[in-house]
């Protein structure tokens, strides 16, 4: 066929402008995938018995988790939602995120003298290892259903955008992972939180070429 | 260029309101930037044996099925190229990768086997190694005798895709004889 006859045939059909924005599209599968990272979070790893004294406690960390969480989680959906339309530059400049994770790393300085980060426990046993491994299984439903949206709108640069759905999803994760958890160190969700993040961050840049890819 | 930019914005205006003749007058601009583009990226990445145009009609496939990113705040032709861009990527991606893996079954079986045995089992090579949205349709239609519009069923393409898809399809396989 040639791209004259192309061109006839596709003019036939003229294109309708979209009522729907993709940002909503894509709040929507945010919304969607933190409620499944908080029903497998509950039913899979159990609330952390004091949720529902956690008012009455007044446990700043937990909100801390929250916090840190919910800002991922922004901060990330902004930048997908510039890389899932074609030609559209990043409003979030890079140096940000490394600022971002910056602040992480200078957390490591206020560990406890003497204390092992793997095999650092919560009052219930729970080690960093648990977070760890944890956080970015339940951050894969999150990846599923945003690769999916994401796909169907327009990413020209997977790889990037993979990393950024990565972090979106670790960000949506843990914030179902802070019902769970009951460490009560500043230190430990700087560190723990964001390596954890950072894996699932390194597993979207890796699978995005390939389910990211539109035709 | 601004000129250029004008004119896509208007004519993609009246297009969205409907009019045929428009969206037709807005494909055939953009053709011409796109061919521009996409000759001089080839020429740059020393890749003048490909065929401009399909990447101009994959791009064009996939603005036309886009719309829906499509946002007025931004330059049409800057969401344009982003789309050529991409394709282009993914279009010698997928040459190279088909290169790589053609060679050796091809000249081991041009040495062992019979003449009609060769062209035939070059063929499947050549069918085999394309990427599967040009594979699929050429399997549905031309092989097991599906309708266009089945195959389209199947695949998730529209019509005119499927028919674009199985006409490069055929030009890749002569390629691949040297013809």
């Amino acid at each position: 066929m040639s791209t004259e006859d192309l061109i006839f045939r596709l003019s036939q059909r003229p294109p309708r402008e979209s009522r729907v924005r993709p940002s909503a599209v894509l709040f929507g599968a945010v919304v969607l995938s933190i409620l499944i990272a908080m029903v497998i979070s509950i039913s899979w790893l159990k609330p952390r018995s004091d949720l529902g004294l956690i008012l009455v406690l007044d446990s700043p960390v937990f909100f801390l988790k929250l916090a840190f969480s919910a800002s991922v989680v922004l901060l990330a959906y902004r930048i997908v939602c510039d890389l899932s339309i074609p030609g559209r530059s990043v409003g979030i400049r890079l140096v940000v995120l490394i600022g971002f994770f910056m602040l992480a790393v200078a957390l490591v300085l206020c560990l406890p003298a003497g204390q092992s980060l793997v095999m650092w426990r919560d009052r219930n046993g729970h080690t960093t290892l648990d977070c760890l491994w944890q956080i970015p299984v339940l951050a894969v439903p999150g990846l599923l259903i945003l690769s999916g949206v994401v796909r169907r709108l327009g990413p020209t640069d997977l790889s990037r955008t993979g990393a950024y759905v990565g972090l979106l999803a670790g960000g949506i994760a843990s914030l179902g992972y802070a019902l769970h958890c009951s460490h009560e160190s500043i230190a430990f969700v700087g560190i723990a939180y964001t390596l954890a993040v950072l894996e699932t961050v390194i597993l979207g840049a890796f699978i995005g070429p390939r389910i990211l890819r539109w035709t | 260029m601004k000129n250029v930019e004008r004119t896509l914005q208007v004519l993609i205006q009246r297009s969205f309101d409907g009019d045929r003749t428009a969206y037709q007058q807005f494909l055939k601009e953009l053709r011409q930037l796109l061919r521009a583009y996409i000759r001089r990226q080839l020429y740059r990445f020393a890749r003048t044996d490909c065929d401009a145009e399909d990447i101009v009609q994959e791009t064009l496939l996939a603005i036309h099925s886009r719309w829906h990113t499509y946002d007025r705040s931004m330059p049409v032709t800057a969401w344009a190229h982003a789309i050529a861009r991409y394709k282009l990527v993914d279009f010698l991606r997928n040459s190279a990768r088909r290169s790589r893996d053609l060679s050796f079954d091809d000249i081991e079986q041009a040495t062992t086997e019979g003449y009609a045995t060769e062209i035939s089992m070059t063929l499947s090579a050549l069918i085999a190694a394309l990427p599967s949205n040009l594979r699929r349709p050429v399997e549905l239609v031309r092989l097991q005798g599906f309708s266009v519009r089945e195959a389209a069923a199947a695949t998730g393409l529209s019509e005119a895709s499927v028919k674009v898809n199985i006409h490069r399809a055929v030009k890749a396989i002569a390629r691949g004889f040297g013809k």
